[in-house]
């Protein structure tokens, strides 16, 4: 059985507003990364636009997922009749399963890109038993979902070290609010292991998540507005 | 040891160089400036002609000007956005 539903009832539809501001967020992030890879060629810009576009794509399918789960098959519970609801709920399974699935995929895998691109001397065994265990925390984990965020947490510790060395070796505003903001993104994940125990860790979670990527959104702006005044 | 420049930092040398002369610039200058040869130039610029991002002109006197372009200019321009975003991204 895949539990997929922690949110409390009066937070529906709040945590799909929030996963939709991550949405757009990461989405302007990697067209405006696409664009200074056709400027560079690098794979470093590519990489960086690729995991964007992944986490952007993974919680659009978590927004699927949420959307059907909280307007389709718990509306039916409470108001259809037996029959007709056990069939909705029986067809909207696969699709809540299939999208569960691919949202915690396509985050891993984003995480994991990001992570390459700053630990990339990885020999090439090392990249195919990542996939393969994001394959296995993806598919085979399905009861207990905190290894998923576990997962992503650990991508996301070695990730922020990063960005604090470069913080530190910078001293850039924009280089320091970066280093916040996927800090406050991984507090998010941490506080996500515990949900199963109460809900409001849930809704705590996503304020975070919200936070995080609002800030995120605010050192991207800042990057573009000191490129447009250094000389 | 110094690193070498790769063909996109010497495209933004020399059109930073003739922004930094408000635009224009003789062409032994934009030489000097870009720390590029003879050879080099010529070739660099034949490549920024091509792809509008400068143009050549000639003065009243007869001298040789290299205009920096508006294409030019909004090159520069996502350059520098680029770079900061390199710095404050740590690659």
């Amino acid at each position: 059985m895949l539990n997929i539903l922690f949110s409390p009832q009066w937070f529906y539809d709040k945590d799909i507003l929030i996963d939709i501001v991550s949405v757009i967020v990461l989405g302007l992030i990697s067209y405006v990364t696409l664009r200074y890879y056709q400027l560079t060629r690098k794979r470093q810009h590519m990489f960086f636009s690729l995991a964007s576009a992944l986490l952007s794509l993974s919680f659009i399918f978590k927004i699927i997922t949420n959307f059907t789960l909280y307007h389709y098959v718990l509306k039916t519970q409470q108001i259809g009749s037996f029959t007709s609801t056990s069939l909705i709920i029986q067809n909207s399974d696969t699709l809540l399963l299939a999208g569960t699935l691919l949202y915690r995929l396509l985050t891993l895998l984003g995480f994991y890109l990001l992570f390459s691109i700053y630990y990339n001397q990885q020999p090439k065994p090392v990249y195919t038993l990542m996939i393969f265990f994001i394959f296995v925390a993806t598919c085979f984990t399905s009861t207990n979902y905190y290894i998923f965020h576990l997962a992503v947490l650990l991508f996301l510790i070695f990730i922020v070290r990063k960005y604090y060395q470069n913080y530190i070796k910078t001293r850039d505003r924009p280089a320091k609010l970066i280093f916040i903001s996927f800090g406050i993104i991984m507090l998010s994940q941490f506080v996500f292991l515990f949900i199963n125990f109460t809900n409001v860790l849930y809704v705590l979670a996503e304020i975070i998540q919200l936070f995080g990527y609002s800030l995120l959104l605010t050192s991207f702006i800042m990057v573009l507005y000191y490129g447009k005044k250094k000389k | 040891m110094v690193k070498k420049r790769s063909r996109m930092e010497i495209v933004g040398d020399m059109l930073t160089a003739i922004q930094e002369k408000g635009g224009k610039i003789k062409p032994t200058h934009l030489m000097y400036k870009s720390n590029l040869s003879h050879e080099q130039l010529k070739s660099y610029l034949e490549e920024l002609l091509e792809k509008e991002l400068v143009d050549e002109v000639k003065s009243k006197e007869d001298n040789q000007y290299v205009i920096i372009t508006e294409q030019g200019s909004k090159f520069v321009q996502r350059l520098r956005e680029m770079r900061q975003f390199e710095r404050s991204f740590g690659f």
